[in-house]
């Protein structure tokens, strides 16, 4: 049994790695997804590291796509390949481009990064895996800025409408986005009482409570004829202080103090290892 | 490649070659997923919507979602069929067909109906005189613009037997005249010579205006002008070779395109002519840069210039520049 508060601090120390190597990138939105994926990957998923594309799998698809660092991290420390290779983020000829790509890099179940695409895609697979009568799950992880694009709301439908219930939807509602406040960009939305009204099983849960993820994730997993909804209360920026308090951390250049700092805080989490 | 040509008088619709086609395949093939998104009245898949309801998904009224959902099917195993009006499944939902299909290399056919002047009655708003264009220049993506009911039929069961990104194009309640014998295989990549000529003039067409074509050389024998006639019906990849074959042998190459005079076959061919040290004339009868409008086939094709007669004023008036040509220099 893995240790779930262990391994979020591996994907958080990680992440943070990648990026500073990398002089800097998507840190808040992939900090505020960390838990979920500690969840994800560390308890639920099923998958296979030798065989990437196993047919019996379950499948995570990040319709966030700019928080492949964060995602890389977890697929590098679950096996699917080495950590060394979180080095290359973003260099010339890499296999893990900013945003992902099933082609390159392994792991990567569906190619993200044009935001909204991602969860029609799972749904499409969601679908799929109901047409050959397997019982095995679709994760996606969908932002909240990401929810501007309508084709968001497309594959909501859609998967009510296929009572696609295999289809599990975590939103990562940190309320920011690029520009800023969702609220001041375009709008803040109410996920609990939109998805629900939809016709999701919805949950609500601190984004960096392992626990209450973990068991909504279960209780979505046991949920029948509908697809379910949990909708994350996170912080962009999850898990490092000074950057939590940035009014703009959507991208951030990891460079002189900033850099500093950011080491800093990581001792901390290193110590804790 | 064996191409017998159809003698007899037969004609099909290519939304009923669609739905009976897909009928085949799912019957052979429970991989098989036909999309629609609220138009399965309109290519006739409904009725497979009843006795292959675990095959048929309508996603309403969003392409994209059926886009994208596609790319998804294709990447867990299924061999997934979209239709939509041309418009709805390039200019609407690019992004989608980019990213979510060809990026990611996934599998789809996707029958684009109602292609250009084909919108007739739906007018300027449903018209795409540019989805070659814009298909064409999409890495991954095959284009095709198949010139009769044989053909589409074809290239639906190559697409199910090699898998790959296909856009094709075409007509959807016009009835179509079959040009190929019902058993007649193509390949992609490999246009087709439907008459050799003897007078040093090839007209190369694809989809509805390979019958126009035909119908000038009708015609034009009467003249004694006897031009080949190629159905140039896979767009890209296309037959380069044969295209340096025609710039070769000929003096006149005309090019007839239900499409902009930007980015369709025409400009294939004007690329192949920059490439040779040959230098045939170039003629080339496509929409102007203009958007479409209502109206009949008939009416869209003569307000267009993309007719028969248009083909054979074109050949007479190079033949007049000729004379006065070898007046003036006299």
């Amino acid at each position: 049994m893995i240790d779930l508060e262990r391994f979020r601090d591996q994907i958080r120390l990680q992440t943070c790695y990648t990026l500073i190597n990398a002089k800097g990138g998507h840190i808040g939105g992939s900090m505020s997804i960390v838990e979920a994926l500690a969840v994800v990957y560390g308890k639920h998923m099923k998958f296979d590291v030798t065989n990437p594309k196993w047919e019996d799998r379950d499948w995570f698809v990040l319709s966030k796509g700019h928080s492949g660092p964060a995602y890389y991290a977890t697929l590098a420390l679950v096996g699917f390949f080495k950590k060394e290779l979180l080095n290359t983020l973003n260099h010339d000829n890499t296999l893990l481009p900013s945003h992902p790509d099933s082609l390159k890099t392994p792991g990567v179940d569906c190619t993200t990064g044009s935001l909204g695409q991602g969860i029609s895609q799972a749904v499409g697979v969601a679908k799929a895996i109901k047409h050959s009568k397997k019982d095995n799950f679709v994760y996606c992880l969908i932002g909240d800025g990401e929810s501007n694009e309508g084709q968001v709301w497309e594959a909501v439908q859609f998967a009510v409408g296929q009572k696609l219930d295999n289809f599990i939807l975590l939103i990562d509602d940190n309320k920011k986005q690029l520009d800023g406040l969702t609220k001041d960009v375009n709008v803040e939305l109410n996920f609990e009482k939109i998805m629900e009204a939809f016709g999701f099983f919805t949950q609500v849960v601190k984004g960096d409570d392992l626990n209450a993820i973990d068991v909504a994730i279960q209780n979505s997993k046991n949920n029948k004829g509908t697809p379910s909804a949990i909708v994350l209360q996170t912080v962009k920026g999850q898990g490092i202080k000074f950057v939590e308090k940035m009014a703009n951390n959507h991208h951030i250049a990891l460079v002189g103090d900033i850099k500093e700092q950011l080491m800093n805080e990581l001792k901390e989490l290193e110590d804790k290892l | 490649m064996n191409v017998a040509l159809e003698t007899e008088k037969k004609t099909t619709s290519f939304r009923e070659v669609y739905a009976q086609t897909l009928n085949e395949l799912i019957v052979e093939d429970n991989d098989v997923m036909v999309l629609e998104s609220d138009l399965m009245k309109s290519s006739s898949t409904d009725f497979l919507f009843e006795i292959h309801p675990n095959n048929c998904v309508n996603f309403g009224i969003s392409e994209a979602n059926m886009i994208s959902a596609a790319g998804g099917m294709s990447k867990a195993g299924l061999i997934p069929f979209a239709h939509s009006f041309a418009p709805f499944v390039t200019r609407r939902p690019l992004d989608q067909v980019y990213m979510s299909i060809a990026y990611s290399n996934n599998n789809l056919f996707i029958y684009a109906s109602d292609a250009g002047i084909w919108s007739q009655r739906n007018g300027g708003t449903h018209t795409t005189n540019e989805d070659i264009a814009i298909m064409n220049a999409m890495p991954n993506c095959q284009v095709f613009n198949p010139s009769d009911p044989v053909q589409f039929k074809w290239l639906m069961n190559n697409y199910h037997k090699n898998k790959g990104f296909y856009y094709v194009r075409g007509g959807r309640k016009n009835e179509i005249q079959h040009l190929y014998k019902e058993d007649s295989t193509f390949e992609v990549g490999k246009g087709i010579v439907l008459h050799k000529g003897s007078s040093k003039i090839a007209i190369v067409a694809s989809g509805i205006m390979v019958s126009e074509s035909l119908k000038a050389l009708d015609s034009l024998k009467q003249k004694e002008i006897d031009p080949t006639i190629v159905d140039m019906f896979s767009i890209k990849p296309y037959d380069a070779d044969l295209l340096q074959q025609l710039i070769q042998d000929n003096d006149l190459i005309i090019v007839l395109e239900n499409h902009s005079k930007f980015g369709g076959i025409g400009s294939i061919v004007a690329y192949e002519i920059a490439k040779s040290n040959n230098n045939p004339t170039f003629k080339h009868l496509a929409i102007p840069d203009a958007f479409g409008e209502v109206g009949s086939l008939e009416f869209l094709m003569d307000k267009f210039k993309l007719r028969s007669s248009d083909i054979e004023d074109t050949i007479l008036k190079y033949f007049s520049d000729i004379e006065t040509n070898k007046e003036k220099t006299e």
